[in-house]
C-alpha cells in the first residue's frame, strides 16, 4: 500500500535552496501553494493528483488550523513538521512500507510509480527527487529503514543517501512569475491538471454560479472562477484568471493577469500583466509591488466566501481527501 | 510665437494622496495661472496614488492647456507607471526618462511652426533639411 504526506506551510524556513533561498520579490504570498489557481490551490491539486497515481493513503498537512491564532510563521512551520512525524510513525505502526512525502510549496507532475520503484531499486532508506533545476522537496522512505525524528525537515533535508531525476512538469511556485505560469500552463493544457468549472467553448472554463454580463467579452484562453461577477464591457484575456467570489467591475480590462479570490476590481480599469489580491497589486512587467489604498479601484471583497474558500485547511480535511 | 519662458520642474511628493494633493495644488496654484506654463512633474520619488493624485494631475494638465502651455511627466518610479497605466492615463501624458530631458523637449520646435509650405522632409532633417532647403 503507498502512502503519502503533503505539507503545506507558510514561506519562511527553506530547506531548497537552489538560488540561495528566497528573495524580497518572490516572498510575494506566506503561502503560495494554498493560493487558488484556477479553482484549487496546488496543495489540493497535488492531493488529487496521489490519488490518480495510486496512493491509498494521502494525509494533508498545514495551515493554522492547529494553531493559536498568535502563532508565528516559525511555530507553524514545527508544528505542521511535528504533526508529520506523528502522521509517519502511525504509518509505520500501521504496516505502511513506502511513504511519499511531499513539501508543497512546488506542484510537481511525475510519474511517481517510477520514482517509488527507483528508491525501492535502489534499496535506501530516504531518496529525494530532483529535476533539471536542482533538488525538490519531495522524498520517498522506506520506513523500516528510516529513524524518524520530530524535526522531520531537518532529517530529510540533511539526508543525502540518494537522488532520482524525474521528468515532468515542475513549478517551484517561487514567484509571482511562476504562478501566473501555473495559471497559463493549466490553461494552455501544458500539465495533466485541469481549471476547475466547464469548459464552455474551447479555452474558457467557467465555474458555478459565475455571473458574466451580456456586453462583457471572454477571450481564450480564460478562467472565471465560482460566484464571480464580470460587469458590463469588460475584457478578460490572455491566460486571464479571475478567481472566486471576485468581481470585475464595469469596463475593466483584464490581460494576462490573475485576479486572486474575493477580489473587487473597479471602474474603467486596465490591468496586464498583474497579479491583484484584494488591495495589493504586483506588477510582474515592472517587477513592483503596490498598495491600493483606494477602495474604489480594488479592494477585498466581504470576507464570507474568502471563508469558504479556505476550507481545504480545516483539521478534518487532513487525513484522507 | 514660441514660447520662451522658463521650464519649472516640480518634484511629486512619495504618497499623492487627498492631503498630499492639497498642499501640491497650493504650490502649483499660481503657476498654473500663468502664462503659457511649462512644466515638469519629476515623479521618481512617487510610490503610491490614489485617484486624487491622478485627478490632480488630470486638472493640472487640463489647466495648463488652457492657458496654451504645456506639462510633461519625467523619471517616472515603476509604482507611478503601474498606476497611470491601470487608471488609463499614462497616454494622456507625454513622459521622459529625465527632468532634463522633459526640460530640453519643451525647445523642440513644434510641427505647427514649420510653415506649411516647407518641403514634407524639412521636419525630418532638422537644421540638415533647412540648409538643404534654403540652397
Amino acid at each position: 500500500m503507498l502512502g503519502a504526506i503533503v505539507i503545506s506551510e507558510p514561506v519562511g524556513r527553506e530547506c531548497n535552496v537552489r538560488d540561495g533561498g528566497y528573495s524580497t520579490w518572490a516572498k510575494w504570498h506566506k503561502c503560495p501553494a494554498s493560493v487558488s489557481v484556477l479553482g484549487s490551490s496546488s496543495v489540493v491539486r497535488t492531493g488529487e493528483y496521489l490519488r490518480q497515481s495510486g496512493f491509498q493513503e494521502v494525509a494533508m498537512l498545514g495551515g493554522r488550523s492547529h494553531c493559536t491564532v498568535t502563532a508565528s510563521l516559525a511555530e507553524i512551520q514545527d508544528q505542521t513538521w511535528r504533526k508529520a512525524a506523528n502522521q509517519l510513525r502511525e504509518y509505520h505502526q500501521n504496516g505502511l512500507e513506502t511513504l511519499l512525502i511531499i513539501r508543497a510549496d512546488a506542484y510537481v507532475e511525475c510519474d511517481l510509480a517510477l520514482f517509488i520503484a527507483h528508491h525501492q531499486q535502489e534499496g535506501r532508506a530516504i531518496t529525494r527527487a530532483v529535476d533539471q533545476e536542482g533538488v525538490l522537496d519531495m522524498w520517498a522512505i522506506d520506513l523500516s529503514r528510516f529513524e524518524g525524528t520530530d524535526d522531520l525537515l531537518s532529517t530529510l533535508a540533511s539526508a543525502n543517501e540518494g537522488h532520482c531525476e524525474i521528468t515532468g512538469y515542475v513549478n517551484r511556485l517561487e514567484t509571482p512569475q511562476d504562478f501566473r505560469r501555473m495559471a497559463t500552463d493549466l490553461m494552455t493544457r501544458k500539465c495533466k491538471t485541469r481549471p476547475r468549472g466547464t469548459e464552455t467553448r474551447p479555452g474558457v472554463w467557467i465555474d458555478d454560479g459565475a455571473q458574466i454580463s451580456r456586453g462583457a467579452r471572454i477571450v481564450a484562453p480564460a478562467y472565471i472562477g465560482r460566484e464571480v461577477r464580470i460587469a458590463d464591457d469588460c475584457l478578460i484575456t490572455r491566460c486571464s484568471n479571475i478567481e472566486s467570489w471576485s468581481h470585475v467591475d464595469f469596463g475593466t480590462a483584464v490581460e494576462d493577469s490573475s485576479i486572486l479570490t474575493n477580489t473587487y476590481v473597479g471602474i474603467g480599469l486596465d490591468l496586464s500583466h498583474s497579479i491583484v489580491d484584494g488591495d495589493e497589486l504586483l506588477n510582474l512587467h515592472h517587477e513592483v509591488r503596490l498598495h491600493i489604498s483606494d477602495p474604489v479601484v480594488m479592494r477585498r471583497n466581504s470576507p464570507r466566501g474568502y471563508q469558504r474558500e479556505q476550507l481545504w485547511q480545516p483539521e478534518a480535511s487532513e487525513v484522507g481527501l | 510665437m514660441l514660447t520662451s519662458g522658463p521650464v519649472i520642474i516640480m518634484q511629486l511628493p512619495e504618497e499623492l494622496n487627498v492631503r498630499e494633493v492639497q498642499a501640491f495644488m497650493r504650490e502649483m496654484g499660481p503657476l498654473l495661472e500663468s502664462n503659457r506654463p511649462r512644466i515638469v512633474l519629476e515623479c521618481s520619488q512617487v510610490r503610491s496614488m490614489d485617484s486624487a493624485g491622478v485627478e490632480m494631475l488630470l486638472r493640472c494638465l487640463e489647466e495648463v492647456l488652457k492657458q496654451d502651455g504645456d506639462l510633461k511627466l519625467a523619471a517616472l518610479s515603476a509604482e507611478a507607471e503601474v498606476i497611470l497605466e491601470i487608471m488609463r492615463v499614462a497616454r494622456v501624458f507625454e513622459t521622459f526618462p529625465t527632468s532634463e530631458e522633459a526640460a530640453r523637449s519643451f525647445n523642440a520646435i513644434p510641427a505647427d511652426a514649420i510653415p506649411q509650405d516647407a518641403p514634407w522632409y524639412a521636419n525630418l532633417f532638422g537644421d540638415f533639411g533647412a540648409v538643404k532647403q534654403a540652397s
